[in-house]
């Protein structure tokens, strides 16, 4: 087990998430007990006043885990390599904690990403006096528990896993080792012009989609909202591939090396955080528009909060999706307009 | 304004010494209409102040819902409840003015969210004041001012952004004869342009006054309707 002071940090931070979701989530199985509007009873009047905590809480906690994540991804990037033999980015430190590491960073996204929606749910309800999403908050709270409480274990384990003096493989060994530089043998190869079109068509898509539901008045706002949370989903997984399979290369100014982890070492300008925060971005803000638009369709007094929630959303992802085409794209042309030729 | 202002089985428990609790206010039911002044009389400590902060949303009952138009004010969330108390003019028992500030200034402070411009709000406050003959007193410190001057600096500060609902609590424990003859004259003044007036007060002098349009009386936590409008006259004389 390696005790570093950062992570003593995370834990602390994780801890203090994990006592304000505590407290939230009792209220919130309360009220999906008991939470009756229509009679102003004492035990309703009660409910009412702590589920006005609810948001508060949700945010806190939102705050708090989203500066846990950073610090996790500053330590697994740039300090704990140094600790663990062999490693020279996250890919060795995830090696290290076995499957006990993916399991964390995936749960810990989820959480996250249930903690966001319980904002947007907060941000539209306080347009109306009457609370009326309280119950959907309470849900949405308790749907937050489990990855966040997983996350809690797949941590400690994690850590437990770590030892300062086991050696592992750096990425550039793991990744010759599974045919990265000369590509997996049999498979058909596919060029960088293929991941270019497709990225390009599928940024497209968002841009256009977002840009009916921000300027637009389509008829079936959900249904395209939901659309274009599925799209966003898609251009996340296309654009994180493509970022590993062409531009890392640009950015890395080597011919080959698709690890993506690298991207948040110093040495490359920790480039990594702002476009991971681009992905991030566009993946949240697509599941808020799909929610907003389902808020709106479904609680008519909240309609216009929902539908301005649902608007912003879409100005978001276009911004934060041409911002990664931005930040992954240039090195690209920079190289391009120094040499003359692409790497591919 | 249609409905006015509407207490529904509203109860208020407040905690005394030791973990014990006291009930203030016991399933109160009433109703505040529309361009109406009514009084709440009660001995010292039946729960008048109670009452005032809770149709004020300065407090929030324990059981019941207090509605005004239709919506149940006393359950708004937070922000929702800012705004409302932004709609009213209440004047405290204990006057609660900005020690610091001059009576102008403390005046005005009450009519920020509703005007913007400096020029404005002064004269905003100015007129307030003038109708309660203090502009003489405007730029004075409020701690300078006796308790009397205090008092209608209080009562400008309720009234100047002309509110739709006028909560009052003790408006007349500092005046003298002709200073209560002249916030009856502004309860009045309030009620022709429309506004919902509500006044607690044991001040015998009010109390005999003939034209309130209802009073209530409030002991041992319950709330009973005295007598309507004219049948008020000389109630407690």
């Amino acid at each position: 087990m390696l005790w570093h002071p950062i992570l003593i940090g995370v834990w602390l931070t994780d801890l203090s998430v994990a006592l304000l979701m505590l407290s939230a989530a009792w209220t919130a199985l309360k009220m999906t007990v008991a939470w009756r509007p229509d009679a102003p009873s004492a035990d309703q009047l009660r409910l009412e006043r702590s589920a006005e905590d609810l948001p508060l809480k949700a945010r806190w906690a939102a705050l708090l885990l989203l500066a846990a994540t950073v610090l996790l991804a500053v330590a697994l990037t740039n300090v704990l390599p140094a600790h663990v033999p062999g490693a020279m980015c996250a890919t060795g430190v995830l090696q290290a904690m076995g499957s006990a590491g993916r399991r964390l960073l995936t749960l810990r996204g989820m959480a996250l990403l249930a903690l966001f929606i319980c904002q947007v749910i907060g941000a539209i309800d306080r347009h109306e006096p009457r609370s009326l999403l309280a119950p959907a908050m309470a849900r949405a709270i308790l749907i937050a528990q489990p990855p966040l409480w997983l996350s809690q274990w797949a941590f400690l384990e994690a850590i437990n896993r770590l030892r300062p003096h086991a050696a592992v493989d750096c990425c550039a060994l793991l990744y010759e080792r599974s045919g990265g530089l000369a590509g997996r043998p049999g498979s058909m190869p596919i060029t960088d012009a293929f991941w270019m079109a497709l990225l390009l068509a599928a940024s497209a898509g968002v841009l256009a989609l977002a840009a009916r539901i921000r300027w637009g008045r389509p008829p079936q706002r959900s249904v395209m909202a939901g659309g274009l949370a599925l799209l966003a989903g898609f251009w996340c997984v296309l654009a994180a591939t493509c970022l590993k399979k062409v531009f890392a290369g640009y950015i890395y100014q080597v011919p080959s090396h698709e690890c993506l982890y690298c991207l948040f070492l110093l040495q490359h300008g920790a480039v990594g955080f702002p476009i991971f925060g681009a992905l991030a971005m566009v993946l949240a803000e697509g599941l808020a528009c799909w929610t907003a638009a389902l808020i709106g369709e479904r609680r008519r007094p909240l309609a216009d909060a929902a539908r301005q929630r649902a608007s912003s959303a879409a100005l978001r992802i276009m911004a934060a999706s041409v911002a990664f085409l931005i930040m992954a794209g240039m090195p690209a042309l920079l190289w391009r307009w120094r040499f003359g030729v692409w790497i591919g | 304004m249609k409905q006015g202002l509407i207490c529904r089985k509203v109860t208020f428990v407040r905690s005394a010494s030791a973990g014990s609790t006291r009930v203030v206010l016991d399933n109160v039911e009433a109703r505040f209409a529309p361009a109406s002044r009514t009084l709440i009389s009660g001995p010292t400590g039946a729960g008048k102040s109670t009452l005032l902060h809770l149709l004020g949303g300065l407090e929030r009952p324990h059981q019941g819902e207090i509605r005004f138009d239709g919506q149940p004010i006393s359950r708004w969330i937070a922000p929702h409840r800012d705004r409302w108390r932004q709609r009213i003019g209440l004047v405290f028992q204990q006057l609660c003015l900005v020690d610091g500030l001059s009576a102008l200034e403390n005046v005005y402070l009450a009519a920020l969210p509703h005007a913007c411009g400096l020029k404005h709000l002064r004269r905003m406050g100015l007129a307030a004041l003038e109708r309660l003959q203090m502009s003489p007193l405007a730029g004075q410190r409020v701690e300078a001012l006796s308790g009397g001057q205090r008092q209608r600096v209080a009562i400008a500060r309720a009234l100047v952004h002309q509110p739709q609902v006028l909560l009052m609590d003790e408006p007349t424990a500092f005046q003298d004869d002709h200073g209560v003859a002249e916030v009856i004259s502004l309860i009045e003044a309030a009620r022709q342009r429309g506004a919902l007036v509500v006044v607690c007060s044991h001040d015998p002098r009010l109390v005999n006054d003939s034209h309130w349009s209802a009073h209530y009386h409030l002991q041992q936590a319950h709330l009973t309707r005295v007598a309507d409008s004219a049948a008020c006259s000389g109630i407690q004389s």
